[in-house]
């Protein structure tokens, strides 16, 4: 398989070249490829999530939207923003979008943005990425096509959630690679909204890094829904760099895909610093689902959250790894970790892995895992009051997964993955 | 507050290790080094049958083809297993009819490690089996056990007397397969403790071994085997030692219990081997694979166990849930101080209908130690109306330690309920303020809370072992927390 | 027609006998208590009744307004008219109260072939309820019963009893967990929402709470089933002389 992208890199190079210039990246992502290969369920961090089949598989890539038709998702639900910016197969459906505001934010198309502005998008591209970790980052260095970009300078507020979305319908094996950057210089807020979604006969397989850039003092929410077909891959990857006193929120709703992989990298690297990473899923059919979070706290002082919830029925399968790393002089330092999950079908599996490694003393961590199934009691109670047991069941799961998105500020946003929920919850 | 701190850990840190005598007795050591010759020597020493032979060849074949793990969170240097001796034997082993006959060098040895043959046997009803080196030295209180037709006696023994349960069960729970350190013990082990409980016989005395590693450049490769048959019942305690010494031994020991239907078997560890000086140096490698399988409905199985000791401790008492109905616990209390390694746990594979397991893990730093638990609980499709629940928590003594925690929770159907909590911290503070508003010192208050924080632990060993255990806590402790 | 006859009702739990020939009619319009020691299976019939998984009845009948309750799903009972205020009621996480209430409203009204309720008069109903059992608008706003106190926890009861205005009402133990002036207050409510068409059994272990709300019917129960019964009187005699006494003089 590394000989077919190999291949494929060098038959496609000039058109890779025009796209964006990242001749030096590009070349080394397809020399860490080679190096290191697709990861496989014999490595640790791989273990729960099976490559194998879908890699037989040979992805072509593409340049272009060979349709470029209004997205359907960003429409629906009656989420709009001021700014959006839509993604069809991974292309950005207006050609070289790229909305320059007064107040020198730049938001659009990351091909747009390395167009106009060069050397703000190659000071920060690969720099939170570490070192492309695997085959699929490696890949993804290579063969990046576009993605979002978001440039918010000093002192800044955009005082409405910015809308990215992504709709893949492409039924031909084709590849995805996205990279999103999002730069918050100090004392900037903002708020992205993120929608992924996939029609049933898409053959897509999406390979996404995120790089989010967090300046002092400065605070970033991105809320994402996926909301794929049974039938897509998507890997996504997103690195978080964090400046001391900035704040990160990290929502991620997850309804269906075949399977999906999300790896959160979180470094804290200055004091008073505080990462918030949730996430719900509800899973039924073949669905898979690997959710991985890192968190480093590289420095003292600061406060990190994960708090996952997931339901599985049918085969789904599903995992989380949550991962916290308190360094040596990380002292004051304040983690805790969630993840709780109920098991509908005698099918279904999910594996739960909430690692701490602790190398400072003053520090309070906890964690807490479980697997069940619904409260008995709780059923109980609903059902002596007159609810169905079918109302009662979906009542209890929708409050249950919810519970992991209750710090979701965006009540728009909030509103929506509800009704996503709740609307999965019912075929469950 | 950070001076009291400092110095308490200074003096427990400059804590010299207790039971660090050697014992002079002219020993029989096999040459160093490991090929067929050496394993067909052990086996021909020892007087064994061809089936072992075969079975010992058979592991050492598989051996080297395996690779140590490297999964663990543990620095391991890199051990010469053609560097150590294989097998060491105080010479001309007399079969002793009592206990005068033993040599006087030897009962001091046991006298000083606290575990007087003849006391215990008359004060406290335990069967004491002693593992000195490799061999096992003297199995005490035979009569009583013998008229319940219970079997206690050192694998010698037993692979000579009982070759058809030998057969039966050896490597049944722990295959020569299963890992590097299992597979070096298969085909090298020397001696260890036999026990059988028949049908319906509730043993009436805690059986009992201690293990002590004396010679130098030795390893130490003891195998245990634990049969309680239909409802039977067993207590079993396990205390270890070994003498200063700069350089690394290493002990590569197997355990392996089965519980037939409704039997129960208690086994409790006081692991007390030499942890090495506060540089760091020397120590004994522990390397061990302990497991259990509740085999039939409704049986037992709990381990308790009180690490203290080891330069590096890699060890996973783990039990397999077959039976329905089964339970399984796991009660441990870790202490790693100075540069000590601990990467601990336990797993619980629960494979029958509302099998059910408890995880208690108690985990204290000091030092420049780093100590992990790792465990892993899975419930697989059949093991219906399963429930797991599992408290890991770590106690952070001193800026330089470290506390991990690797649970593994795995659950393949819908009845099953798993629950996994965690915490890890320092000694709070207003805890700690509170004491001393009553009047106790810092050292006296970190005392009390560290007792309390492993409490729940110690409370499940055996009566005669729990005050030993606390002891030693307490010693390990000394300086540090009173 | 009776509200509910129960006729020799046998009930296990875990292959358990604990209910041994349990039986009890109840008319429109009474208040009956059952009293007795602890463990002798008062909670049971409780349970029973409103039809918990693993309560296993082995034997007898239980007649709601002429129909087989037993025969009934956990929740048709329910809709049918008969409530149980639990004697520990569950937390449940993230169901708001308000979107419970309106849930529950609404299966019952569909139950009895109405349209949902609309916005205002659910308002209203939820309004004059809450007002009636006394209990604030910072424990409707949040989810049910979680963080409640024991006290909030049964009021909480109390306020979905009047919103729903049951046939049979079942009290287990309302008055554990409520200090005096809360039980007044509770007490209080239940008296103004009987009537001669409803019906309360209250299952209580002392004779305080009868003080309050004053049953027309009392009976000992004793191992599984009813072993003297008589009017109010008897909760006295029984405060006087004590579970043993009264239970030997029988």
């Amino acid at each position: 398989m590394i000989d077919f992208y190999n291949r494929l890199f060098n038959s496609k190079k000039e058109e890779l070249e025009t796209q964006i210039l990242l001749k030096n990246i590009r070349k080394q992502g397809l020399k860490d490829f080679g190096r290191i290969g697709f990861p496989n369920i014999k490595m640790e961090k791989w273990k729960n999530f099976n490559t194998k089949a879908f890699l037989k598989n040979q992805y072509e890539i593409c340049f272009e939207d060979k349709d470029n038709k209004l997205d359907f998702f960003s429409k629906i639900n009656g989420l709009e923003s001021p700014d959006t910016i839509v993604f069809h197969n991974g292309h950005c459906s207006y050609n070289m979008q790229l909305d320059e505001y007064k107040n020198g934010v730049i938001f659009g198309s990351i091909k747009a943005a390395a167009a106009k502005y060069p050397e703000l998008v190659l000071r920060y591209f690969n720099k939170a990425n570490k070192q492309n970790l695997n085959g699929f980052n490696a890949l993804n260095s290579a063969f990046v096509q576009d993605g979002f970009f978001l440039f918010v300078p000093k002192n800044t507020n955009i005082d409405f959630p910015v809308l990215v979305t992504n709709s893949y319908d492409d039924d031909q094996y084709h590849m995805a690679n996205s990279r999103n950057i999002v730069i918050l210089e100090q004392n900037s807020n903002c708020e992205i909204v993120q929608i992924e979604s996939s029609t049933s006969y898409c053959n897509t397989f999406s390979n996404n890094i995120t790089e989010l850039f967090i300046g002092e003092n400065s605070t970033l929410s991105l809320n994402k829904l996926q909301k794929y077909s049974g039938k897509s891959i998507d890997i996504e990857s997103t690195f978080a760099i964090q400046e001391k006193k900035s704040t990160f929120h990290n929502n991620i709703t997850i309804i269906g895909g075949n399977k999906l992989r999300n790896d959160v990298h979180i470094k804290l690297n200055g004091k008073n610093c505080f990462a918030d990473v949730n996430g719900a899923f509800v899973l039924d059919d073949m669905n898979e689902v690997d959710n991985n979070v890192y968190i480093d706290h590289a420095k003292a002082d600061c406060d990190s959250n994960q708090n996952f919830r997931g339901v599985l029925d049918d085969k789904a399968k599903g995992a989380f790894t949550g991962y916290v790393l308190v360094r040596q002089d990380s002292q004051r330092t304040n983690a805790y970790q969630s993840n709780k999950n109920i098991v509908l079908s005698d099918d279904a599996s999910m594996s739960t892995n909430p690692f701490l490694e602790i190398y400072a003393d003053d520090v309070k961590c906890s964690h807490g895992a479980s697997v069940g199934n619904l409260d008995a009691n709780a059923m109980l109670y609903l059902q002596t009051r007159g609810i169905q047991k079918d109302k009662a069941k979906e009542l209890l799961l929708s409050a249950f997964v919810l519970e992991a998105l209750k710090g979701v500020k965006n009540t728009k946003f909030k509103e929506i993955v509800s009704k996503e929920i709740e609307n999965k919850i019912l075929k469950v | 507050m950070e001076q009291v701190k400092n110095k308490v850990i200074d003096e427990f840190a400059n804590k010299d290790y207790e039971f660090g005598f050697t014992t002079d007795i002219e020993m029989e050591l096999a040459p160093k080094g490991l090929n067929e010759d050496i394993v067909r020597y052990i086996s021909d020493k020892k007087g064994e049958p061809q089936w072992m032979l075969d079975y010992r060849l058979k592991a050492y074949r598989y051996w080297l083809t395996m690779k140590m793990p490297n999964w663990s969170h543990l620095k391991i240097p890199k051990i010469d297993y053609q560097d150590l001796s294989y097998f060491a034997a105080p010479k001309d082993m007399p079969k002793y009819e009592s206990l005068d006959e033993v040599d006087p060098e030897l009962i001091k040895t046991f006298n000083k490690l606290g575990i007087p043959l003849e006391e215990q046997k008359r004060l406290t009803g335990i069967a004491v089996d002693a593992v000195f080196d490799s061999v096992s030295v003297k199995t005490t209180f035979q009569e009583t056990l013998k008229e319940l037709d219970i079997i206690f006696c050192s694998m010698s023994d037993a692979i000579k007397e009982h070759p058809d349960l030998v057969k039966k069960y050896i490597g049944s729970v722990v295959p020569h397969t299963d890992n590097y350190y299992a597979a070096l013990n298969a085909a090298v082990f020397s001696d260890g403790s036999f026990c059988y409980i028949p049908k319906g016989v509730r043993c009436p005395v805690e059986l009992s071994t201690y293990f002590r590693i004396n010679t130098a450049g030795t390893g130490q490769f003891e195998r245990t085997l634990i049969v309680a048959d239909d409802d039977s019942y067993v207590s079993y305690l396990e205390g270890c030692t070994a003498p200063q010494r700069d350089e690394n031994q290493l002990h590569a020991a197997v355990v392996e219990i089965i519980a037939e239907n409704n039997s129960e078997v208690k086994y409790s560890t006081v692991q007390n081997w030499y942890p090495g000086n506060k540089e760091g140096k020397g120590g004994i490698y522990n390397f061990v694979t302990k497991r259990a399988i509740c085999k039939g409905n409704g049986s037992k199985v709990s381990w308790t166990q009180v690490e203290t000791g080891s330069a590096i401790t890699w060890k996973y008492p783990s039990t397999i849930l077959k039976g329905d109905d089964s339970i399984a616990e796991f009660y441990s209390v870790a202490v790693t101080n100075n540069h000590q390694q601990a990467d601990t746990g336990s797993k619980m594979i629960h494979l029958g209908k509302n099998s059910k397991s408890t995880i208690v893990s108690k985990g204290i730093s000091i030092g420049q130690s780093q100590n992990t638990y790792r465990g892993m609980v899975k419930f697989g499709k059949n093991a219906h109306n399963s429930r797991n629940h599992s408290q890991c928590d770590s106690l952070l003594m001193g800026d330089r330690c470290g506390a991990h925690t690797y649970p593994y929770i795995k659950v393949e159907n819908n009845t099953g309920i798993v629950e996994h909590e965690a915490t890890t911290s320092k000694i709070a503070d207003d805890q700690l303020n509170y004491l001393k508003q009553r009047g106790l010192d810092e050292e006296q208050a970190v005392s009390l809370l560290v007792n309390g924080y492993a409490k729940e632990v110690l409370k499940q060993l055996p009566m005669e072992f729990a005050a030993e255990a606390t002891k030693l806590l307490s010693i390990s402790m000394e300086g540090s927390v009173g | 027609m009776k509200l509910i006859e129960i006729k020799n009702l046998h009930v296990n739990i875990d292959d358990k006998e604990i209910l041994k020939g349990f039986d009890l009619d109840i008319n429109r319009g009474e208040v009956h208590a059952i009293m007795g020691p602890n463990g002798t299976g008062k909670s049971t019939l409780a349970s029973a009744l409103v039809g918990k998984p693993d309560y296993e009845v082995t034997a007898g009948k239980v007649i709601f307004k002429g129909k087989d309750l037993l025969e009934m799903e956990i929740e048709e009972r329910a809709l049918e008219g008969l409530f149980l205020a639990f004697q520990y009621p569950v937390e449940i996480p993230g169901v708001s109260m308000i979107n419970f209430m309106k849930t529950v409203v609404d299966a019952r009204r569909k139950h009895n072939n109405e349209d949902p309720i609309s916005p205002v008069d659910f308002l209203n109903l939820v309004k004059k309820s809450s007002k009636l059992v006394g209990i604030n608008d910072k424990m409707k706003g949040r989810a049910v019963n979680e963080g409640f106190s024991g006290g909030e926890k049964k009021k909480n009861e109390i306020f979905q009893m009047a919103m729903l205005q049951p046939d049979l009402a079942i009290l287990d133990e309302l008055d554990s967990g409520l200090d005096i002036d809360s039980l007044k207050h509770v007490a209080e409510a239940i008296n103004k929402l009987r009537n001669k068409n409803n019906a309360f059994l209250i299952i209580t272990h002392y004779q305080r709470l009868l003080d309050y709300i004053v049953p027309d019917y009392v009976h000992i129960m004793n191992d599984g089933k009813i072993v003297k019964s008589g009017g109010k009187e008897l909760a006295m005699e029984l405060e006087s002389m004590g579970y043993d006494d009264i239970m030997s003089k029988n």
